[in-house]
Order: C-alpha cells, then sequence, then structure tokens
C-alpha cells in the first residue's frame, strides 16, 4: 500500500504535538510527511518565550529539532510558506516556488499579533512579540532605549512587559479598559494586579485609548492618547489581541468565521473533509482557545483519526494560572460570573495582597469558577473541584480562607476520572495506575505517563496523587539511597568500612545492581573518600566523582571553570597575592574576593586548568576543596595580634584548623570560623564548626548554617584548651560524616538527630557509646592521608591527559565566548554570542 | 538527505569507562560514552539544552530501569543515551549519532551537513 502523503503547514507547538503523538504512537511510517514551517527555527516553546529574556537558550526553548525530524523520516521545508492551497488538485505551492501534492492535509498556522491601525503604528521603535526573532529584535532595540511601552494589558502584554523589565527598561502599559487582564479577571481582581505590578515598578495606565503614534526626532516615538495625555518612550511593543492565521484557507474557499478562524467541526476537519486545521487557527463552536492545551487536544483528535480511528473535540477548558511579573494570578471557568442565577464569595487581604473569589451556581452547589491574585496556592484544588463538578462543602467560604496554611479544607477524595495534566490529557487513574504498574517517585510517573512536562501547572496535583497512592498501596517513602542500593547512605558507610570496601565496582557488584546513578556514584565516591582519603582522580574513582570532583574545580555554567587555591585562614603573603594577580592577568581571568576570605579566578578553559595549577603550586598555593564536599574555609579575625580587644589568637588558631581538616571529605561542605572575642568579626556562630576565644580558652559552637536556611549553632562546650578542642571537632566531625545522609549539612543533621543536642554531647563528650577513641583514630587516619589533589594530578600524565577538551584534536573549545565588564571578562550572553558569529562570518 | 559516512573518532582505550569523552568533529562537538558491562557505545551532542553549554561529555552516566542516561554536569537534566530524549522536563532531545568499534577504532557516523555548527 504506498503511503499516505500528509503535508503539515505550520510547525509551531501544535503542529509539532501532531508530529509528536504520530511518533509516540509509533505509527510515522504509515505516512510520507513534509513540514511546512514559515519560521527559520522548527517548534519551540512559545508559553515560555519570556524566558528567554532571562537568559534560556534557544536550544532550551526548542521543542522540534532537524535531527529528531530526520530521525522520524520528515521532510521538513524551514523558512518557507505555504502561499495557495488547491483542495480540487490537492496541490499547495510554497514561497520558494516548489508544489506539493497531498492525500491529508493538516493546517497548524497559529495566529498572528494584532496590531491596531492607529496612525504611526509601523513606526521602526515599534514591534509585537510573538517569536524568537521578535524577541532578537526588541532586545537590540532596547540597547539604546530607556523606556518601553506595552500597548495592550491582558496576558500577554504583561508577558511582554516582564521582558522589557528585564531587559532593564522603564516600563510602561497602556490598557484600553479599567483593569489589566480584563479576559480572566474581574474588578477587583484587576485593580489589585495593577496595584502590585505598579509596586515593582511597572507604570500602568488604564483606560488609555492611543489614537496615533508621532515618530521624534531622537529615535523615540510620542504616543497621543484620546484623553489628550502624551507618553515619549523609546520603543513600544504592541500586545493588542491575536487573530487567526487563516489567509490560506480563505484563498483557497475553506469556510471562514465572521471574524476570522478557519471552521472546524468536532473532528478538526474544516469545509473540505481531508483538511483538518488545529491550534489557534481553527474557530471550533464560534470559539478560538487562545491557549496551547486545547491544541494539543486538537492534535491529539486529528492524529488519531490519521490512524482511521474515531476521535472528537469536545472543547476545553480555559482556567489558567500564571506568574505575572512575579505575581501569582489564576483564572478558572466563568470566572466573571456571567452564569445566570452565579453568587459570588469574595475575600480581598489588602494586608497581605490577596484577592481569593468563587463563583457558585444559584443553590450554593458547585463551584462555576474563581479568581485568584496575590496567592494562587488553592489553584490545583479549586481546579479539581470545578473540573470534576464536585459538590461543595457547607461553607464554601472555608474555600477562601485555608489558602494561608495550605491545607486542604476538603479531604478531596478525586474521582479516577479527574484530570490532572490538561496539557497530557492525564487522569488521576492513569496516575494510580503507573504507581501500581511499579513507579515509586514523582520523576519516574512523569517520565511515564508524560504528566506535568507541558506547562507544569500540575506539578503540585500530580505529585499530591502520586504520594497519597504510594500510601494506598503500603509503600513508605523510602530511605534507599536510590535505585541501585537498597542501603541508607549510613548503612553504606558501615559496610565500607566493615568490608573494607575502595572502590565502587567493589560496593556494587558486592551490595548493589545495575549501573548506578548520578545520585549513588558521588555519593559512594564520597564515602570512599570519607573511610579511606584515597586520591580522588584514581583510575578506580575518577568516572564516580561529580563534575566539579572530576575536574578539580568549579564548572560555571557557560563549561568553563573557577580556580581557588586555598588560603587558610584569609591570611596571605603580598608575593602570593602577586602571583595570583600574575596568574589571572597571564591567563585572562576574572577574579573575584569570597565570602570565603579568598580570592576565587573565573573563566579557564578545561585544558588551561592544569597550568594555571602548576603556576599556584609553584608559588607554594595548594587546592583549596572549593569543589569538594569537605573544608571549605576556616574564617577568622586578626584577634589578640592585632585588634584592641582580642583575647585569643584567632588567626593562630584558625590556620591550625584549617590545615588540620584540610581535604577531609564529608557528606557535605563543611565551613569553620574563628573569633578572637564575643564581638565575633569572623562570624563563628554561623558556621558547621565555630570557635570564639573567652578569657580562659576556646567556646566551641557547632552545626550553624548560612545559607538557604540560616541557623544559629549551639554552644557545645566553654573554655577549652587547644588539644581538647581539637579532639572534640574530631569526634564530632567524624560522627557526622558516618551517620549523616548524603548532601545533610551538620545543621539538619543535628536536626534530625533523635536526641539532638544532648545526644551529641554524650557521644561526642561524654562517651556514652564508647567510640571516642575510635572516632579520633579514624580522623587521623584522614588527616594523615591529606594530599593536595592538585600536586598529585600534575604529577601524573594520564590524569592530565583527562583535560584536553577532546580525545580526537589538540584543538582547544571554542564554544567558550567571552565579553568585557568593568574591564574584567564574562561569558557572552546567547544573544551576544549570536552577533559575535556573525560578524566573525 | 546526504549519505552517512563513518568518522574515526578515537582509538577504544581512550574511553572512559562507565563515562564519556568529547570530541570535535568539523565544528560539532560530541560527547562519547562507554558502559563496559554491556560493551556498549554511544555518541550525542555534547551541547547542554538547557545551559547552551558543551558539557554533556562531563555528565554522569546511570540507569532507570532498562533505559541508561547521562545526567547534564550543570543542572542535571538526565537524557536518555539511546535515544536523546529528555527524562525530566520533556524538553528538547539530544540528537544521537550511530556509533561503533572497529578493530578498536571508534566511529561515528553521521550526515556530512551534520558537522557544521549548530546555529539557530
Ligand atoms: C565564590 C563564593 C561566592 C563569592 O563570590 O563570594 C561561592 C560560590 C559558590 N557557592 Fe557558596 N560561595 C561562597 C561562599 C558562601 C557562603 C559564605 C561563607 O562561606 O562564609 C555561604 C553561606 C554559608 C554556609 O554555607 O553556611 C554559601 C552558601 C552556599 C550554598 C548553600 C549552602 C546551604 O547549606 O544552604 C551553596 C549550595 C550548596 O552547597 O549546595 C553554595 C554553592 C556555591 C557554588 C559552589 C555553586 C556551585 O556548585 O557551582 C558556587 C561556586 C564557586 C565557584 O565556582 O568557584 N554556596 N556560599 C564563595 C566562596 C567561598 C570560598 O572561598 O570558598
Ligand atoms: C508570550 C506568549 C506567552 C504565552 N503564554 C501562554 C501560557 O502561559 N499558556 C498557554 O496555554 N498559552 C500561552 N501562549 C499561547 C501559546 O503560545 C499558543 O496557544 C500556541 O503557541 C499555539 O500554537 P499553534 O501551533 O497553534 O500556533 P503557533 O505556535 O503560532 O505556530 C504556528 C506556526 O505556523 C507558521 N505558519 C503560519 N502560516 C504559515 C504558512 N502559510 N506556511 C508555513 N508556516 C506557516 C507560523 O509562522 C508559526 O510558526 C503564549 C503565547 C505567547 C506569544
Ligand atoms: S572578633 Fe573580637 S578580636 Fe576578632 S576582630 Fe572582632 S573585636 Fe577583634
Ligand atoms: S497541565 Fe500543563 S503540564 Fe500538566
Amino acid at each position: 500500500m504506498p503511503l499516505t502523503r500528509l503535508a503539515v503547514v505550520g510547525n509551531g507547538m501544535v503542529g509539532h504535538h501532531l508530529l509528536q503523538q504520530l511518533a509516540d504512537q509509533g505509527v510515522m511510517d504509515q505516512f510520507a510527511i513534509t513540514v511546512f514551517s514559515e519560521e527559520s527555527l522548527l517548534a519551540y516553546d512559545r508559553v515560555q518565550l519570556t524566558k528567554y529574556m532571562e537568559g534560556r537558550s534557544i536550544a532550551d526553548l526548542s521543542l522540534g529539532s532537524f535531527e529528531q525530524y530526520q530521525a522520524w523520516g520528515l521532510e521538513v521545508k524551514a523558512g518557507v510558506t505555504i502561499e495557495t492551497l488547491d483542495t480540487e488538485s490537492q496541490i499547495i505551492t510554497a514561497s520558494d516556488g516548489t508544489q506539493h501534492g497531498y492525500d491529508k492535509l493538516v493546517l497548524a498556522t497559529g495566529s498572528y499579533p494584532f496590531v491596531p491601525p492607529v496612525p504611526g503604528h509601523d513606526a521602526t521603535a515599534c514591534h509585537v512579540y510573538r517569536t524568537i526573532p521578535d524577541l532578537i529584535g526588541i532586545q537590540a532595540a532596547a540597547d539604546n532605549a530607556r523606556s518601553g511601552v506595552v500597548i495592550g494589558g491582558g496576558l500577554l502584554g504583561l508577558e511582554a512587559a516582564k521582558a522589557l523589565v528585564d531587559l532593564g527598561l522603564d516600563t510602561h502599559v497602556v490598557e484600553f479598559a479599567d483593569r489589566l487582564m480584563i479576559q480572566q479577571l474581574d474588578a477587583e481582581g484587576g485593580e489589585l494586579l495593577g496595584k502590585k505590578i505598579r509596586e515593582l515598578g511597572v507604570k500602568v495606565h488604564t483606560q488609555k485609548n492611543t489614537q496615533a503614534i508621532v515618530p521624534l526626532q531622537s529615535g523615540g516615538v510620542q504616543l497621543q492618547f484620546a484623553d489628550g495625555e502624551l507618553l515619549e518612550t523609546d520603543l513600544v511593543v504592541f500586545s493588542a489581541g491575536i487573530r487567526p492565521r487563516d489567509q490560506l484557507a480563505r484563498q483557497a474557499g475553506l469556510e471562514v468565521g465572521e471574524r476570522g478562524g478557519i471552521v472546524i467541526d468536532d473532528q478538526c476537519q474544516t469545509s473540505v473533509s481531508n483538511v483538518y486545521a488545529i491550534g489557534e487557527c481553527a474557530l471550533w463552536q464560534q470559539r478560538i482557545f487562545g491557549l496551547v492545551a486545547p491544541g494539543y487536544h486538537m492534535a491529539k483528535v486529528v492524529a488519531t483519526q490519521l490512524q482511521s480511528q474515531e476521535a472528537s473535540f469536545t472543547g476545553a477548558d480555559m482556567s489558567t494560572k500564571l506568574k505575572l511579573l512575579g505575581v501569582d494570578v489564576a483564572s478558572i471557568g466563568d470566572a466573571q460570573g456571567r452564569t445566570d442565577g452565579a453568587k459570588t464569595y469574595r475575600l480581598l487581604d489588602e494586608y497581605h495582597g490577596h484577592y481569593h473569589k468563587l463563583v457558585v451556581d444559584a443553590e450554593g452547589q458547585y463551584l462555576l469558577g474563581a479568581i485568584l491574585v496575590g496567592d494562587a496556592s488553592r489553584y490545583s484544588d479549586l481546579l479539581q473541584i470545578y473540573l470534576n463538578r464536585m459538590p461543595l462543602p457547607e461553607h464554601p467560604e472555608m474555600l477562601l480562607l485555608a489558602a494561608e496554611d495550605g491545607a486542604s479544607p476538603m479531604n478531596m477524595e478525586l474521582p479516577d476520572s479527574a484530570s490532572i495534566c490538561s496539557c497530557h490529557n492525564v487522569s488521576k487513574g492513569d496516575v494510580v495506575q503507573a504507581v501500581k504498574g511499579g513507579c515509586c517517585s514523582v520523576a519516574e510517573v512523569k517520565a511515564q505517563t508524560r504528566a506535568a512536562t507541558g506547562c507544569g501547572g500540575c506539578m503540585q496535583a500530580l505529585s499530591n496523587v502520586v504520594q497519597s497512592s504510594l500510601l494506598d498501596l503500603g509503600m513508605e517513602v523510602s530511605r534507599d539511597l536510590c535505585e541501585h542500593f537498597a542501603y541508607t547512605r549510613q548503612e553504606l558507610y558501615d559496610l565500607v568500612r566493615v568490608e573494607e570496601l575502595t572502590s565502587y565496582e567493589d560496593v556494587l557488584k558486592r551490595h548493589g545492581h545495575g549501573l548506578g546513578c548520578e545520585i549513588c556514584k558521588p555519593a559512594l565516591a564520597s564515602i570512599l573518600a570519607s573511610c579511606w582519603n584515597d586520591y580522588v582522580l584514581a583510575n578506580d574513582h575518577v568516572a564516580q566523582q561529580d563534575s566539579n570532583d572530576r575536574y578539580l574545580a568549579n564548572i560555571q555554567k557557560d563549561g568553563s571553570y573557577s580556580v581557588v587555591p586555598r588560603v587558610p585562614a584569609g591570611e596571605i603573603k603580598p608575593e602570593q597575592l602577586i602571583v595570583l594577580g600574575e596568574v589571572a592577568q597571564e591567563f585572562g581571568l576574572y577574579s573575584k574576593i569570597t565570602g570565603g576570605q579568598r580570592v576565587d579566578l573565573f573563566g579557564a578553559r578545561l585544558e588551561q586548568l592544569p597550568a594555571i595549577w602548576q603556576r599556584l603550586i609553584d608559588a607554594g598555593f595548594e587546592t583549596g576543596h572549593a569543589y569538594g564536599k569537605s573544608v571549605r574555609t576556616v574564617k577568622s579575625c586578626v584577634g589578640s595580634t592585632w585588634c584592641r580587644y582580642g583575647v585569643g589568637n584567632s588567626v593562630g588558631l584558625a590556620i591550625d584548623l584549617e590545615h588540620r581538616y584540610k581535604g577531609v571529605r564529608s557528606p557535605h561542605k563543611l565551613k569553620f570560623a574563628v573569633s578572637g572575642c564575643t564581638r565575633e568579626c569572623a562570624e563563628a556562630q554561623s558556621k558547621d564548626i565555630g570557635v570564639i576565644a573567652t578569657e580562659k580558652g576556646w567556646n566551641l559552637y557547632v552545626c550553624g548554617n548560612g545559607g538557604m536556611r540560616p541557623r544559629h549553632a549551639d554552644l557545645l562546650a566553654t573554655d577549652l584548651d587547644q588539644t581538647t578542642l581539637i579532639s572534640y571537632i574530631d569526634r564530632l566531625l567524624m560522627f557526622y560524616i558516618k551517620t549523616a545522609d548524603r548532601l545533610q549539612r551538620t545543621s539538619t543533621w543535628l536536626e534530625q538527630l533523635e536526641g539532638g543536642l544532648d545526644y551529641v554531647r554524650q557521644v561526642v563528650i561524654e562517651d556514652k557509646l564508647d567510640i571516642v577513641e575510635q572516632l579520633e583514630a579514624e580522623m587521623q587516619v584522614l588527616v594523615d592521608a591529606y594530599q593536595c589533589e592538585w600536586t598529585t594530578t600534575l604529577a601524573d600524565p594520564e590524569a592530565v591527559a583527562r583535560f584536553q577538551p577532546f580525545v580526537n584534536t589538540k584543538a582547544s573549545d571554542d564554544s567558550i565566548v567571552m565579553v568585557s565588564e568593568r574591564d574584567q571578562i564574562r561569558p557572552a550572553t546567547s544573544t551576544e554570542r549570536i552577533s559575535l558569529s556573525k560578524q566573525a562570518d | 538527505m546526504s549519505a552517512q559516512q563513518w568518522i574515526p573518532i578515537c582509538n577504544e582505550n581512550q574511553l572512559l569507562p562507565n563515562g564519556g569523552v568529547a570530541a570535535l568533529v568539523g565544528e560539532r562537538q560530541l560527547a562519547v560514552f562507554y558502559v563496559p558491562a554491556k560493551q556498549q557505545l554511544f555518541a550525542m551532542d555534547n551541547l547542554d539544552p538547557v545551559t547552551g553549554a558543551q558539557v554533556m561529555a562531563r555528565g554522569l552516566i546511570g540507569n532507570q530501569g532498562d533505559q541508561l542516561y547521562v545526567a547534564s554536569p550543570l543542572l542535571k537534566q538526565r537524557y536518555c543515551l539511546q535515544s536523546g530524549q529528555g527524562l525530566d522536563e520533556g524538553h528538547q532531545a539530544l540528537p544521537c549519532w550511530p556509533v561503533r568499534n572497529v578493530n578498536g577504532t571508534v566511529e561515528v557516523a553521521f550526515p556530512e551537513e551534520a558537522t557544521q555548527r549548530l546555529c539557530a
């Protein structure tokens, strides 16, 4: 049988989804498919467009790729517009003059931004916001601009405003109506959103009818409003709605709606039965759907029918949840309360800046719609109640109030048919089935069902259902390290010690299965190092090291590395400072003083690392382990040596401590500090190990943390002499290394340890477990086994060879591109790279 | 579509067992992974789609059930070694290329135009 010739016009999100559906169902080989894409880029994630301005790369937004399409056996014509369609002879003609016959045709031409025909709308300062080239144009224009105006205060207009804010422009939003997001919000919701957005520095002008745009000498424009007011700006972005791209359908004589849109029936067929239309170009029951999920449903309906099976599109829910300029906004169902007899419950919390509204039916039985502004944590619960027509509780107003603590006011037992992910049409039943079929985590359920891999709005709902299904099956949330080891980290540590295992392969062979993963490999590499302190890049260990350990340097966002030599206690000789400066100059590195009292040199290429370190080591430096889960720095203040208040030699002690514990690998990084008196200039109480001098000796503080969740350290012992101090630190650290979970800082370890600080005191000071001698001995082994990993590496030609970026050539990696900022280097952004490579061509 | 050509990359003993190495072919960077347990070789683009950095060869490899994957060294998103499909965010798949070992020489096949720079 000859293959069905399928032509797909338009390669936007929905056109791509159709192809993905055919591939997922394994039926690509039944068709000879040609894809026409007017944009020269293949399909990308338009919903996340604004992320591009936040620095995401084009590759990250892309959905389709030439390679992928090639692998699927598709013929792809990119940068080509279909100009005419003859449904009689079944031939389409492209802008490059070529003609293509088809058996089935799918129009997925999307829509275009509507630009109101005010005089001056075509000035060079005016832009639209729909494609990546649009963004690049806006970005280029923003280089010489100080301010920008978005015309249109709807969902897309506010997205565009976010982009202008990201570009650093003084941003204005001009809206014709009396409030923002008139489609989704009511008066109070729109008002509050406007207020919040104004607080973020965006100027919102409502009830403004733009009548003319007058170019100025400066290159900017002046907006003239009907009420006589004027606004000058450097650039304008129109976001005044979208219009379906139905020109091709009109030309071919297909039925189109009065106000545009290609008319389709429930099968997504146009007025000619072998021509389908899907996505934003399609008009179904007089409606255009301006969201991606309904388009995906249409794509699925067509993919099914192309295999001669029945399927129909029955409409789609238009509820949405968004973060606009950082403000949560959600709108569900009949948010405006237009249904006959509808009543509302409303809560306006001016104190926290929240507005919540429920629209219920005349009898108060069912939820018809809702609006949430400022806090949308209730969205997924309310959406489920709405979609599944669940009866409301006796006091529906409770649904408004409970939003604060996050607890669900209804004990929600969703029916199996409840939709969890609307992008991929996954029901609760599908999720439960996946868990019963062996998926044990949200990640596994995501991979199997694709739920939560679209807009991501259903993540919360998905993880709730996964958790409760796991519990229903009587599964504990396991503490196993990962699927390869049915042991906790602590158990594995004991096994490694007791059985004297020295390599990952040994441990895997004896106690694990499979190949391992990015969780167990670094965890075991760390355990092995904590037990034996072997060279981390020895042949047995190298493939298990996490990216930073593998190259003894911290990987940066562009694939370059940073270099951090150790500067014990922050004390550094002038000659050493000079060497750091020389190295930075010679290798062209960015230099910065770190928060840990040392110097970080950034922007080294992989192949430069050995030469840089050779210079540093020759000058007496050693590795600073900034890459390791190990001791980072021991911060110090100048102490009694210089300071008029100092009562202890804090620098001297800090240097001793840093040399003692450097290179010891632990479950997470360790930070120390020593202050010379209670004024605490070294901030010791925010460190894992903090020491503060007293008139009589040293006070020892433990398990403090800065970072994400700061915790004050606890006072473990007072007025210690230096020998006792060090023995206590040995014991505490070794006890932590033995018993903590992977990547658990000392602060969370202590909080989760049964018995807490008292128990630690019993173990470390009172020796309740009779292990302090062993702990001290084990620490001494690690201290004695110390080596500077960079010195070892430089002595081993095989290890040095691994720093060559490529196996097959000595070429250096030209994907790392720097530009200059404040007279030092920094990685080029993706747009800068494109313009640099254009200049080069 | 032009014919595929096999391009020698390196000697088998230059590979990193249970890990990856990078190679430069024309202007295109590849990551080649080697799993000794099953004598398997995989080749895919070295480009981390999320950050745009050429670093995939420096990622850790692992398995989830039968699926072998590599996790990006930067933000840890995982990609199937066989198909390049993203396992976490469902974003773009990484292009994968046929790769073989001929008497100790590792070779990768792809159409000539693919050696051009990957540039949008
Ligand atoms: C360079 C530096 C910032 C600076 O410009 O000053 C820095 C940079 C990094 N920090 Fe930090 N932190 C630096 C001081 C700090 C401090 C301040 C301090 O140490 O006094 C803190 C809070 C104190 C604390 O940790 O309790 C800090 C809390 C973090 C955290 C959060 C830890 C937590 O428990 O919440 C991370 C993430 C992690 O480790 O998982 C982190 C992770 C990182 C990493 C390693 C991220 C990474 O994996 O790429 C950064 C890379 C460094 C590089 O590429 O060279 N960094 N970081 C500082 C290096 C100090 C040094 O000389 O080693
Ligand atoms: C900034 C922004 C934010 C958004 N946010 C959200 C959101 O949060 N949630 C949500 O659900 N939706 C959102 N959307 C809407 C969503 O992006 C669209 O619903 C979706 O992209 C529609 O897909 P489509 O394939 O129908 O159209 P498109 O993605 O527009 O694709 C149509 C493609 O066809 C091409 N084409 C047109 N005519 C021809 C021709 N004759 N020949 C060849 N090619 C042709 C076009 O150039 C285009 O590439 C947003 C849109 C934008 C712009
Ligand atoms: S902590 Fe005390 S000794 Fe140290 S610098 Fe501050 S005031 Fe001086
Ligand atoms: S609803 Fe969009 S990803 Fe699930």
